[in-house]
């Protein structure tokens, strides 16, 4: 079946089988590896991509469920500005190891700062939805907490 | 790559026609959010055909109506965490909301999917046990309202017949004496050991109405009767709430599984009963 879908601003039409998920067609259609396979269950987090701006995880995202729909990657955050303040946060701190989570991580960290989430029991709650498995969380929660003060101070 | 193995695939772009699918189509399995079927494919289940209801938009609301909140089975389970309707009316039905799975599976997952699921550790399932809901099926040939606590029939088991959709939860709004308590193996993204929901009301100093509901110590999410029982009419003190909260034994059947056993699960059922319903008697407002 054919699938139309914006990603990143442009709108693509590819084919797909039905059962088939978003994960595939981004990676392997559109060549958009940021967007890692993981756990294929909706438990780690590391195929986060913003569906109609929200987060969720692309390996539960049925092809057909696609269509027609909006999906940002960090490939469509790389100008944007906050997008470049947490990760050069994330680069000051270390908090990127194996790197293999750091996309999501930062797909997740951009979220939560442009919803205005202002408290640490806030970010790691926010945060939970990916597994980091260099276990470098406190790096990671010291990152977006650092970017959140800046941007509540600004 | 575990691969998804292939199925029909029908898309339902209103109600209508997704109860003529349901009726017409083969051995029909029901796709909202995904969370639980998609994982559930790849460990092997092979559904024949998949009617895809995510799409419909008249099922995804909060609304007060005829006295009712009524929710529409699409609402994401992100949507009842933030409605202000979910916060002023069913306040323990957002708490178990903002302390489900991850953002990720939040904003997908449905309060339909997480009911007809029938998980035992389904966690909108105690509050709602606690307001007395009601759900709407409806089928191709007209619609039936349940009981909530009549819907579950066993893990994985509903009364939902052949052709029949879960449209809409529906419950009287609930007052302030609400609270949702659940203990998993870590604080956040966990399924829970034993899940609690407590609904109270306080008349002239004494315990009305009282709900009492548990995740995770049953074949299906059930309500604690005889404590309900034993606290209505009874002076909400600390020492009421403790030798009440042992009853609780009375109607749960927990078992040892990968998350905990049977033993421990009954040890802390009765903590986090006293703990909700201690909560949920400070939260009255007197009104």
């Amino acid at each position: 079946m054919k699938v139309r879908l914006n990603v990143n601003g442009t709108w693509f039409e590819v084919e797909a089988h039905e059962y088939e998920t978003l994960l595939e067609i981004l990676r392997d259609r559109l060549d958009i590896t940021s967007v890692k396979e993981g756990c294929l269950r909706g438990e780690c987090g590391v195929c986060t991509v913003l569906l109609d701006g929200r987060p969720v995880n692309s390996c539960l995202v049925l092809a057909p469920q696609a269509d027609g729909r909006e999906v940002t990657t960090l490939e469509g955050l790389l100008h944007d500005e906050t997008m470049k303040r947490i990760q050069e946060t994330f680069a000051r701190n270390g908090a990127v190891q194996c790197g293999y989570c750091t996309p999501a991580m930062l797909l997740v960290a951009w979220y939560l700062v442009k919803s205005g989430v202002d408290s640490l029991e806030e970010i790691k709650r926010y945060m939970s939805g990916v597994l980091c498995r260099c276990t470098g969380y406190v790096s990671i929660i010291r990152s977006v907490a650092q970017v959140v003060d800046e941007m509540l101070i600004r | 790559m575990r691969v998804i193995p292939s199925f029909e695939y029908y898309r339902a772009t209103s109600l209508k026609e997704a109860l003529k699918l349901l009726s017409t189509v083969e051995e029909p399995t029901v796709i909202a959010g995904g969370t639980d079927l998609i994982p559930a494919m790849r460990d092997g289940l092979e559904p024949r055909s998949i009617v895809d209801i995510s799409g419909v938009e008249e099922l995804k609301y909060v609304k007060r109506d005829d006295g009712y909140i009524k929710i529409g089975c699409l609402t994401t389970i992100s949507t009842l965490e933030s409605s202000d309707m979910i916060q002023a009316y069913a306040y323990s039905l957002a708490e178990a909301s903002r302390l489900m799975a991850s953002i990720q599976v939040r904003n997908k997952a449905t309060i339909g999917g997480n009911l007809c699921n029938a998980s035992p550790a389904a966690d909108t399932a105690p509050p709602l046990l606690t307001y007395d809901a009601e759900v709407v099926l409806a089928s191709a040939s007209g619609s039936r309202i349940v009981k909530l606590n009549r819907f579950f029939e066993g893990p994985k088991k509903t009364c939902l017949k052949k052709g029949e959709l879960l449209v809409e939860v529906r419950f009287k709004p609930a007052g302030s004496g609400v609270c949702f308590m659940k203990l998993g193996r870590r604080t956040s993204f966990t399924i829970s050991i034993v899940s609690v929901a407590a609904k109270v009301e306080v008349e002239g100093g004494r315990l009305k109405n009282v709900r009492i509901a548990l995740g995770s110590v049953a074949p299906m999410p059930v309500r604690a009767l005889r404590l309900e029982e034993y606290l209505e009419g009874k002076t909400p003190t600390p020492e009421n709430i403790s030798r009440a909260a042992k009853l609780v034994l009375e109607d749960i059947s927990p078992i040892t599984d990968v998350r905990s056993t049977a033993e421990y699960r009954k040890r802390v059922s009765q903590v986090l009963v006293r703990d909700a319903l201690m909560r949920a008697v400070k939260r009255v407002r007197e009104e």
